[in-house]
């Protein structure tokens, strides 16, 4: 028992004073009796026993215990409470797309949530939403108000890094006790200090996935050791073992395959690490369009020759490049990926198959052309559109060309359209070689564009990534990480994680303008509880005056029977 | 005498002449009442001095000439001797508490009874043994017959009090172990350590007729005021601590009252009378209750 004012205790020199008071008014008087032993007989009576003795002394003893009682009280003891052991919590919720891409009442939205509840009453909460427009942190005092807040959280598109937002919640959790920095993200970034960061952008085009990781503990000394195990790239993850040096970062380059596709796992390990983590990464083989070139005469244009060969010294196709007639266009186009008719109409018996159409003629065509007209001048070009990227069609003025009817229009000019694409198909009406427009780089990035995005129209009955809580197409879908098989058949699609279907690898919880990142962290293990909630002082000064008035009562009452 | 007042007319400081007057009808009145009963002047049943003719026996060699019945023989020719029955005086011991414990109205109280016995008793040519309780221990009793030696009574019996109360030394003292037996009265608050019961068997076993006075001193017995007081004994000068309290007081009395019961029941044992009265009452009313309840009877 504490005192908040022990002062209080000087209030005990009345109990000196009662007793000294009690001590004068207890003073013997001296009387000379005749026979003493005629007392003695009463005061064998008299002092029987500890009972009797007390009785004597009890007018006294309660008042002693009433001033003890008032002295106590008046020093306002308290029982010290136990200090609350709850750290604050800082929750760092990613905005991206990503969130939404799951079942966020069962997964992200659920793990914030789970975060919240193991608190311990008395935790204070900042919660930051990442990926918005402008900072948002926003205090709550209690889990009730965290839980409302996390609620009211959307995803959006993200245009803040992660780094940002733990800047943000630095700066704004710096009044807070010890807080718990906890990213909610397709990964829980525990602890805050070591991050990994994935860095896509170009890796495409150069061939590799570039992987940066960054350690900076606080106090430094710490690592971690990053392993690359690719799944047929053996040798690639031996090499990539190592060391992480804290506050330097260090990239890492993982060169895609040229086919098929390859699975990685990285492995966090080392003490600054809440525990090992794990990342399994997906990245997508570079399998690159296959062209064949169909001209009526057997001879293709120099300058679509001399594009493709481009093409094919890049990677962007594969090759060796292949020609030949329409005739035999139907047999042959089984084995390529697009095909690209110079000048000529395809045989009635090829359909369905991706075709570039250059300056076609009237004949079998999914589309239909109209009159030639000369010197067609564009005067409207979608310039987001995949195939003109990179291209300013409106600077090329074709000297003759036929409007192509049907599909849609991506170039158009006065008769109208002079590029267009339909399902399976891409049409040019105009011929480029009666132009400047084969003699530009401008032509080869054209093919390539075009090339890819016929290629990439074929594969989208199979998508390579599924968002968490899609249908999946196919039954038959498999979880293969770990010994958990899942059939789900055309049931949402479960936890993150890699899955296959019909041998077919797909990662679920992938988005593709975001991370190629597939979470391996059990969401649905249970949390342990933190924290406990403290206890507060408990005053007992009420108690201890309570106790005294109640004595003084039985004291008068002991008096006035006596 | 050691503690006399040393009165020059012991016989006023007790009585006046108007209680005079009243002690000798109050010897009469004892005469009376005891007539016939061993009395200082009164014939016993055996043969022996006296005044009182008995009868005639025949003369045996050795008799006394003056024990010859002359008329008899001048008559009747035959030599007779008179008996007479013989007249002896009684033994009175009167026992007075002189100790500490009876200073004040129970001296004084216990003085005048004292005299008024001796008063009573001497003019009959009883044996008064006088001897004090406590004081200087056991001593041998004063003995005082006759009239004319009342006044020496009344001058022993005015002491001052002091000392411890030893009612068994003082009667070892007074009375010898060859006693012929009498009437002894016994004087006192009975405040005595020892216990009282075996010096009072002792004057039975010694063919005493006990008259106990139990002398209280209201004043003195009272209780002090309730409170923490402490006590000292007026004669050992021991000392204790006592809270006073209602309870102790009634525990006090309840002891005082069976202390007089105790003496009551001895008396009803013995044989013996028992009165027990306060020393402030007055002097004739304390006799007149002594006759009345029969403790001057022998």
């Amino acid at each position: 028992m504490s005192f908040y004012d022990p002062a209080g205790f000087w209030l005990g020199l009345a109990g000196a004073g009662v007793l000294l008071t009690h001590l004068i008014r207890r003073r013997a008087r001296r009387v000379t009796v005749p026979f003493l032993p005629l007392w003695a007989a009463a005061l064998g009576e008299r002092r029987g026993g500890f009972g009797s003795r007390l009785m004597r002394y009890l007018d006294l003893l309660l008042v002693l215990i009433a001033c003890a009682a008032l002295a106590v009280a008046a020093a306002r003891p308290y029982t010290e409470g136990t200090p609350s052991t709850a750290r604050d919590l800082v929750l760092v919720l990613d905005g991206g797309l990503e969130l939404r891409a799951g079942d966020r009442h069962r997964l992200l939205w659920h793990v914030a949530r789970a975060e919240i509840q193991r608190r311990a009453p008395g935790t204070r909460f900042l919660i930051v939403r990442v990926g918005e427009g402008r900072d948002i942190s926003v205090r709550c005092a209690d889990v009730r108000t965290a839980m409302a807040e996390v609620s009211r959280h959307q995803p959006a598109w993200q245009r803040r890094s992660p780094d940002d937002a733990l800047t943000l919640a630095r700066a704004a959790a710096a009044d807070l006790r010890d807080p718990d920095f906890v990213f909610v993200t397709y990964r829980t970034i525990t602890p805050e200090d070591w991050r990994l960061r994935v860095v896509k952008q170009d890796a495409q085009n150069a061939g590799f996935a570039s992987l940066e990781v960054t350690g900076d503990p606080e106090g430094g000394g710490r690592f971690a050791r990053v392993a690359l195990r690719g799944e047929g790239y053996a040798k690639i993850g031996e090499h990539w073992a190592g060391e992480l040096v804290a506050g330097e970062p260090t990239v890492l380059q993982l060169p895609l395959p040229r086919e098929g596709e390859a699975e990685f796992t990285i492995v966090l390990e080392g003490d600054a690490f809440a525990a090992d983590d794990t990342i399994r990464l997906l990245l997508p083989g570079r399998e690159s369009p296959r062209p064949l070139v169909v001209s009526d005469t057997g001879e293709v244009s120099p300058f679509l020759i001399s594009a493709l060969m481009a093409l094919e010294a890049t990677g962007a196709i594969t090759g060796p490049l292949e020609q030949t007639v329409p005739a035999r266009a139907a047999e042959a186009a089984k084995k390529y990926s697009v095909v690209i008719f110079d000048r000529c109409a395809p045989p009635r018996t090829l359909t369905g198959v991706p075709a570039l159409y250059l300056s076609p003629p009237v004949g079998a065509l999914p589309f239909r052309v109209g009159e030639e007209h000369a010197a067609p001048a564009l005067f409207h070009v979608k310039r987001e559109h995949p195939l003109v990227r990179g291209i300013d069609l409106e600077r090329i003025p074709p000297l003759n060309g036929r409007a192509v009817l049907g599909g849609e229009a991506i170039a158009s000019a006065a008769p109208g359209a002079l590029l267009a694409i339909g399902p399976a198909w891409v049409a040019l009406g105009f011929d480029p070689d009666r132009c400047i427009f084969a003699s530009t780089p401008a032509y080869p990035l054209f093919l390539r564009n075009t090339i890819e995005w016929l290629a990439k129209v074929t594969r989208r009955s199979a998508p390579e990534f599924y968002r968490v809580g899609e249908t999946a197409p196919q039954k038959g879908l498999v979880r293969i990480d770990g010994e958990v098989v899942h059939r789900v058949g055309q049931q949402l699609i479960g936890p993150p994680g890699v899955w296959q279907i019909e041998k077919r690898r797909y990662a679920v919880n992938l988005l593709e303008p975001e991370l190629d990142l597939a979470p391996a962290t059990a969401d649905s293990d249970p949390l342990p509880a933190v924290g406990e909630a403290g206890v507060p002082d408990q005053p007992h000064a009420a108690l201890f005056a309570a106790i005294a008035a109640g004595v003084l009562l039985i004291a008068w009452w002991v008096f006035w029977r006596s | 005498m050691a503690g006399s007042t040393g009165s020059a007319d012991p016989q006023r400081v007790f009585f006046d002449s108007r209680e005079m007057a009243q002690l000798r009808q109050l010897e009469i009145l004892a005469a009376k009442v005891h007539k016939g009963q061993l009395r200082g002047e009164r014939e016993t049943s055996r043969r022996g001095p006296g005044t009182s003719f008995r009868e005639h026996r025949s003369y045996h060699e050795g008799d006394p000439l003056r024990l010859i019945d002359w008329n008899v023989l001048a008559r009747m020719d035959i030599l007779v001797v008179k008996e007479f029955d013989a007249e002896v005086s009684l033994d009175v011991v009167l026992l007075q508490d002189c100790s500490e414990s009876m200073r004040g109205a129970a001296a004084q109280c216990a003085r005048k009874v004292t005299a008024a016995l001796g008063a009573v008793a001497m003019p009959h040519m009883d044996r008064v043994l006088w001897a004090p309780i406590g004081g200087a221990g056991a001593r041998t009793a004063d003995v005082f017959t006759g009239r004319g030696r009342l006044p020496d009574l009344f001058a022993a019996v005015d002491r001052e009090p002091g000392g411890a109360t030893d009612l068994m030394g003082a009667l070892r003292g007074a009375v010898p172990r060859k006693s012929r037996g009498g009437v002894a009265f016994v004087m006192s608050d009975f405040f005595d350590p020892r216990g009282v019961g075996q010096a009072l068997s002792y004057l039975v076993s010694r063919r005493f007729q006990v008259r106990v006075m139990l002398i209280e001193d209201p004043e003195r017995l009272a209780p002090p005021p309730l409170g923490r007081t402490l006590l000292k004994d007026a004669e050992t000068g021991e000392t204790t601590l006592l809270d006073i309290t209602p309870d102790v007081v009634a525990a006090y009395n309840k002891a005082r009252e069976a202390r007089a019961g105790s003496l009551a029941g001895f008396a009803r044992r013995t044989g013996s009378g028992f009165l027990r009265v306060r020393a402030d009452q007055p002097f004739f009313e304390i006799v007149r209750s002594a006759i009345r309840r029969g403790w001057l009877l022998p």
